[in-house]
């Protein structure tokens, strides 16, 4: 017997509030421009309402979610010419089905994040936040804080290797590059 | 090929070659753990991204004409669990659908609601507003309300575009009076309001705790207290104000001036363009004209301006209201002006009163190995301690290449400014279980900086910690800026000092905090140093 309307709606907004970030991380992954990541995240949001009669309930949501935006992302790459030198479809699938694995590992590493981020102060997180907030290129970064290009780049690469050692030391286990 | 993190950075920057693409693509594939590895970074770069924008959303809903109240008050009911969000949006939708069937004519069409939701999409999920649950609620909004009304309403989801900001601010660099409660208030009508304006530029800070965390960029009718510390403020057109706790300033629509409810501050004008800059305090506008210049407006009965150098315009609030003529004063001298806005006094500026704020431009202190070759010692920095038991004989520091462990993500060793040195000795006092070694260097000043305070810039880099710095015996709190994990760390610090002229200590508390029985360990200093006030004008009288 075909459920209620509202209780396959509610099923819907359940199961998408809980996949969203996961999927949200997974196409931002492959597209760079977080605005454009948006458009697509809104995208893959239409087509799981549209399509969410097919989506078989023993199967997991989110990697349900991720197969759509795989192919969002990939029609995306393909069509905007941007990102086309970066991956073909087979790494593009790669990362989706490793988005799948690390899906239960993701919340509990957003709120170790979190706590990590709030140890950058003072002048790297001037130049994170011209980076992630303003959106500045880290060229244009170097040139508003008086920088080297260079140093702009090792710090950003620093930092991010240092929160990902910090999220590696709160989960207690593994977490990024080898 | 490069190291796999530093590809996966250059492509996260938008700075990968097509060379290195193809390297990156073919790491991927390669195996399952590395496009894992690839998908934890590209993570953490996209929770940077949310975990700031929800830090800037957080701030601007601080300021009261930044945002849309309605926004506003959606984000504060953000308190509840996902499943929660889920099911009171469901509710919503129940709405929505009743509305419809009530009155068409007043039902929110889909097209409004998808507007609503690509307006979310860029400003609540480009912001990442306060916190995932709520950014989540308004992706489910759409996706709901997409999936209730298909099939009876066709229009394609309709993004709404970004409010239109407001005219620009005029370039005048006069401080409007705050407008009353009255003229504050908008009708329902009233267009979205204007984005906040930009004015001036958090450039630099010292041990600085504030009120209301500020962010990089300040906006017109932003106030802040700085509890403790220093704070160095740069404003658009490029005046530097530097603030020392406890100082309260707001932020005015003009991109030249400050207003200083409380508190004391140095000015500076050093460009053409920042000529004309304007401090208001509750007294008096102090219109700099090319100079440097404190205003001391602690004590709530009276504001003094003392001028270091150049000339300043003082302008008590009667005779800026017609009742009299600017005061005009030149380096050395100073004018208090009291409560009733009346000059009381003029006198010989005091330049001791702001010796802990320095606005002088930085000069390059040697630092460890400079102009050193690899392995040679460097004479200049030594071991002069192993957990607080002085050396007879100090230990040696040699310069080193880039610690082989962390080469991919340390900056690199410049001869002309610092090198990286090790320290490869065995100490009896150390344990090898987190031991602190203390780096000794003594330094005279450069030419250009005169004996008396001035500020040093640390920028320390080790695969260690660092504890603490003393300075010519008095010692300074951990760097206000770190980062690090517990092998390695980063840390800058800027804090005023007073210095000789030959013959300064400066000690660096070095944690070794791995554990590991280990003895060889890995630091780099690079700092600068530059000139307090106190040589503007000569000795206090």
């Amino acid at each position: 017997m075909p459920q209620p309307f509202d209780s396959k709606r509610r099923d819907l907004a359940v199961l998408w509030t809980k996949a969203q970030p996961n999927v949200s991380a997974f196409v931002s992954s492959l597209v760079c421009d977080f605005h454009d990541a948006e458009d697509i995240l809104q995208q893959v949001a239409a087509a799981a309402a549209e399509r969410f009669d097919d989506y078989d309930p023993d199967r997991p949501f989110v990697a349900w979610a991720i197969g759509i935006a795989r192919n969002k992302v990939y029609n995306h790459l393909r069509s905007s010419g941007r990102d086309k030198h970066v991956f073909d479809s087979e790494a593009i699938g790669d990362i989706a089905e490793a988005f799948q694995r690390i899906e239960p590992d993701l919340a509990e590493a957003r709120a170790a994040l979190d706590e990590c981020m709030k140890k950058v102060r003072g002048k790297t997180r001037q130049v994170l936040e011209l980076r992630y907030v303003r959106e500045l290129k880290p060229s244009v970064i170097a040139d508003k804080m008086g920088m080297k290009d260079n140093a702009v780049y090792v710090m950003l690469h620093r930092l991010r290797a240092a929160l990902t050692t910090c999220v590696k030391n709160k989960l207690g286990r593994s977490w990024g590059p080898q | 090929m490069k190291p796999p993190n530093k590809l996966i950075d250059l492509y996260l920057d938008g700075t990968l070659t097509d060379e290195a693409a193809v390297e990156l693509n073919a790491w991927i594939k390669a195996s399952p753990q590395h496009a894992e590895a690839f998908a934890r970074l590209t993570f953490i770069h996209r929770r940077i991204y949310e975990n700031l924008q929800q830090q800037d959303l957080a701030q601007i809903m601080q300021q009261p004409d930044s945002v849309d109240a309605t926004l506003n008050d959606l984000f504060a009911t953000e308190e509840t669990s996902n499943h929660q969000d889920a099911l009171n949006l469901a509710a919503l939708t129940d709405r929505v659908q009743l509305d419809r069937r009530k009155d068409s004519s007043q039902a929110i069409s889909v097209r409004d609601l998808m507007a609503l939701t690509g307006y979310l999409l860029r400003q609540t999920l480009r912001k990442y507003a306060l916190s995932l649950s709520v950014s989540a609620v308004f992706v489910v909004a759409g996706l709901v309300l997409l999936f209730v009304f298909r099939s009876t309403d066709p229009a394609p989801p309709i993004a709404i575009e970004d409010a239109p900001a407001g005219p620009p601010a005029p370039a005048v660099d006069v401080i409007e009076e705050p407008q009353g409660p009255g003229e504050q208030q908008k009708g329902p009508e009233a267009q979205p309001r204007p984005q906040p304006t930009v004015v001036s530029t958090l450039t630099a800070e010292s041990n600085a705790v504030w009120d209301r965390r500020p962010g990089i960029d300040l906006y017109a009718g932003q106030k802040l207290t700085l509890t403790q510390g220093f704070a160095e403020i740069t404003t658009k057109r490029g005046a530097v104000a530097i603030l020392e706790a406890p100082t309260t300033v707001e932020f005015v629509d003009s991109p030249n001036a400050i207003r200083l409810h409380a508190g004391k501050l140095v000015g500076l004008c050093e460009t053409d363009s920042s000529k004309g800059f304007l401090v208001r305090t509750p007294h008096t506008d102090i219109t700099d004209l090319g100079t440097c210049f404190g205003v001391d407006a602690s004590d709530p009965s009276v504001t003094e301006v003392h001028v270091f150098d150049g000339l300043v315009a003082v302008a008590s609030q009667i005779s800026r209201g017609g009742a009299g003529q600017p005061v005009e004063l030149k380096g050395g001298e100073a004018i208090r002006v009291g409560a009733d806005q009346v000059v009381k006094e003029r006198f010989v500026a005091r330049d001791d009163l702001f010796e802990s704020l320095a606005p002088r431009a930085w000069l390059a202190l040697p630092g460890t190995g400079k102009d050193l070759a690899i392995d040679q010692v460097d004479p200049a920095w030594q071991v002069v301690s192993v957990n607080g038991q002085r050396l007879e004989t100090p230990g040696q520091l040699k310069v080193s290449d880039v610690p082989r462990d962390f080469r991919d993500r340390l900056i690199p060793n410049d001869p002309q400014s610092s090198q990286w040195v090790r320290s490869s000795e065995v100490y009896p006092q150390a344990s090898g279980q987190g031991d602190v070694y203390t780096v000794g260097h003594s330094f005279d000043l450069p030419e250009g900086i005169e004996p008396g305070a001035a500020w040093l810039r640390v920028r320390f880099d080790a695969d260690d910690r660092l504890k603490q710095v003393r300075i010519n015996g008095k010692a300074y709190t951990p760097p206000v800026n770190f980062i690090g994990d517990e092998n390695s760390g980063l840390a800058e610090m800027t804090i005023p000092v007073t210095l000789l002229g030959e013959g300064n200590s400066a000690e660096f508390d070095v944690l070794d905090v791995v554990r590991d029985g280990g003895t060889t360990w890995f630091l780099r200093m690079d700092w600068a140093i530059r000139q307090g006030v106190t040589t503007s004008i000569g000795p206090p009288d």
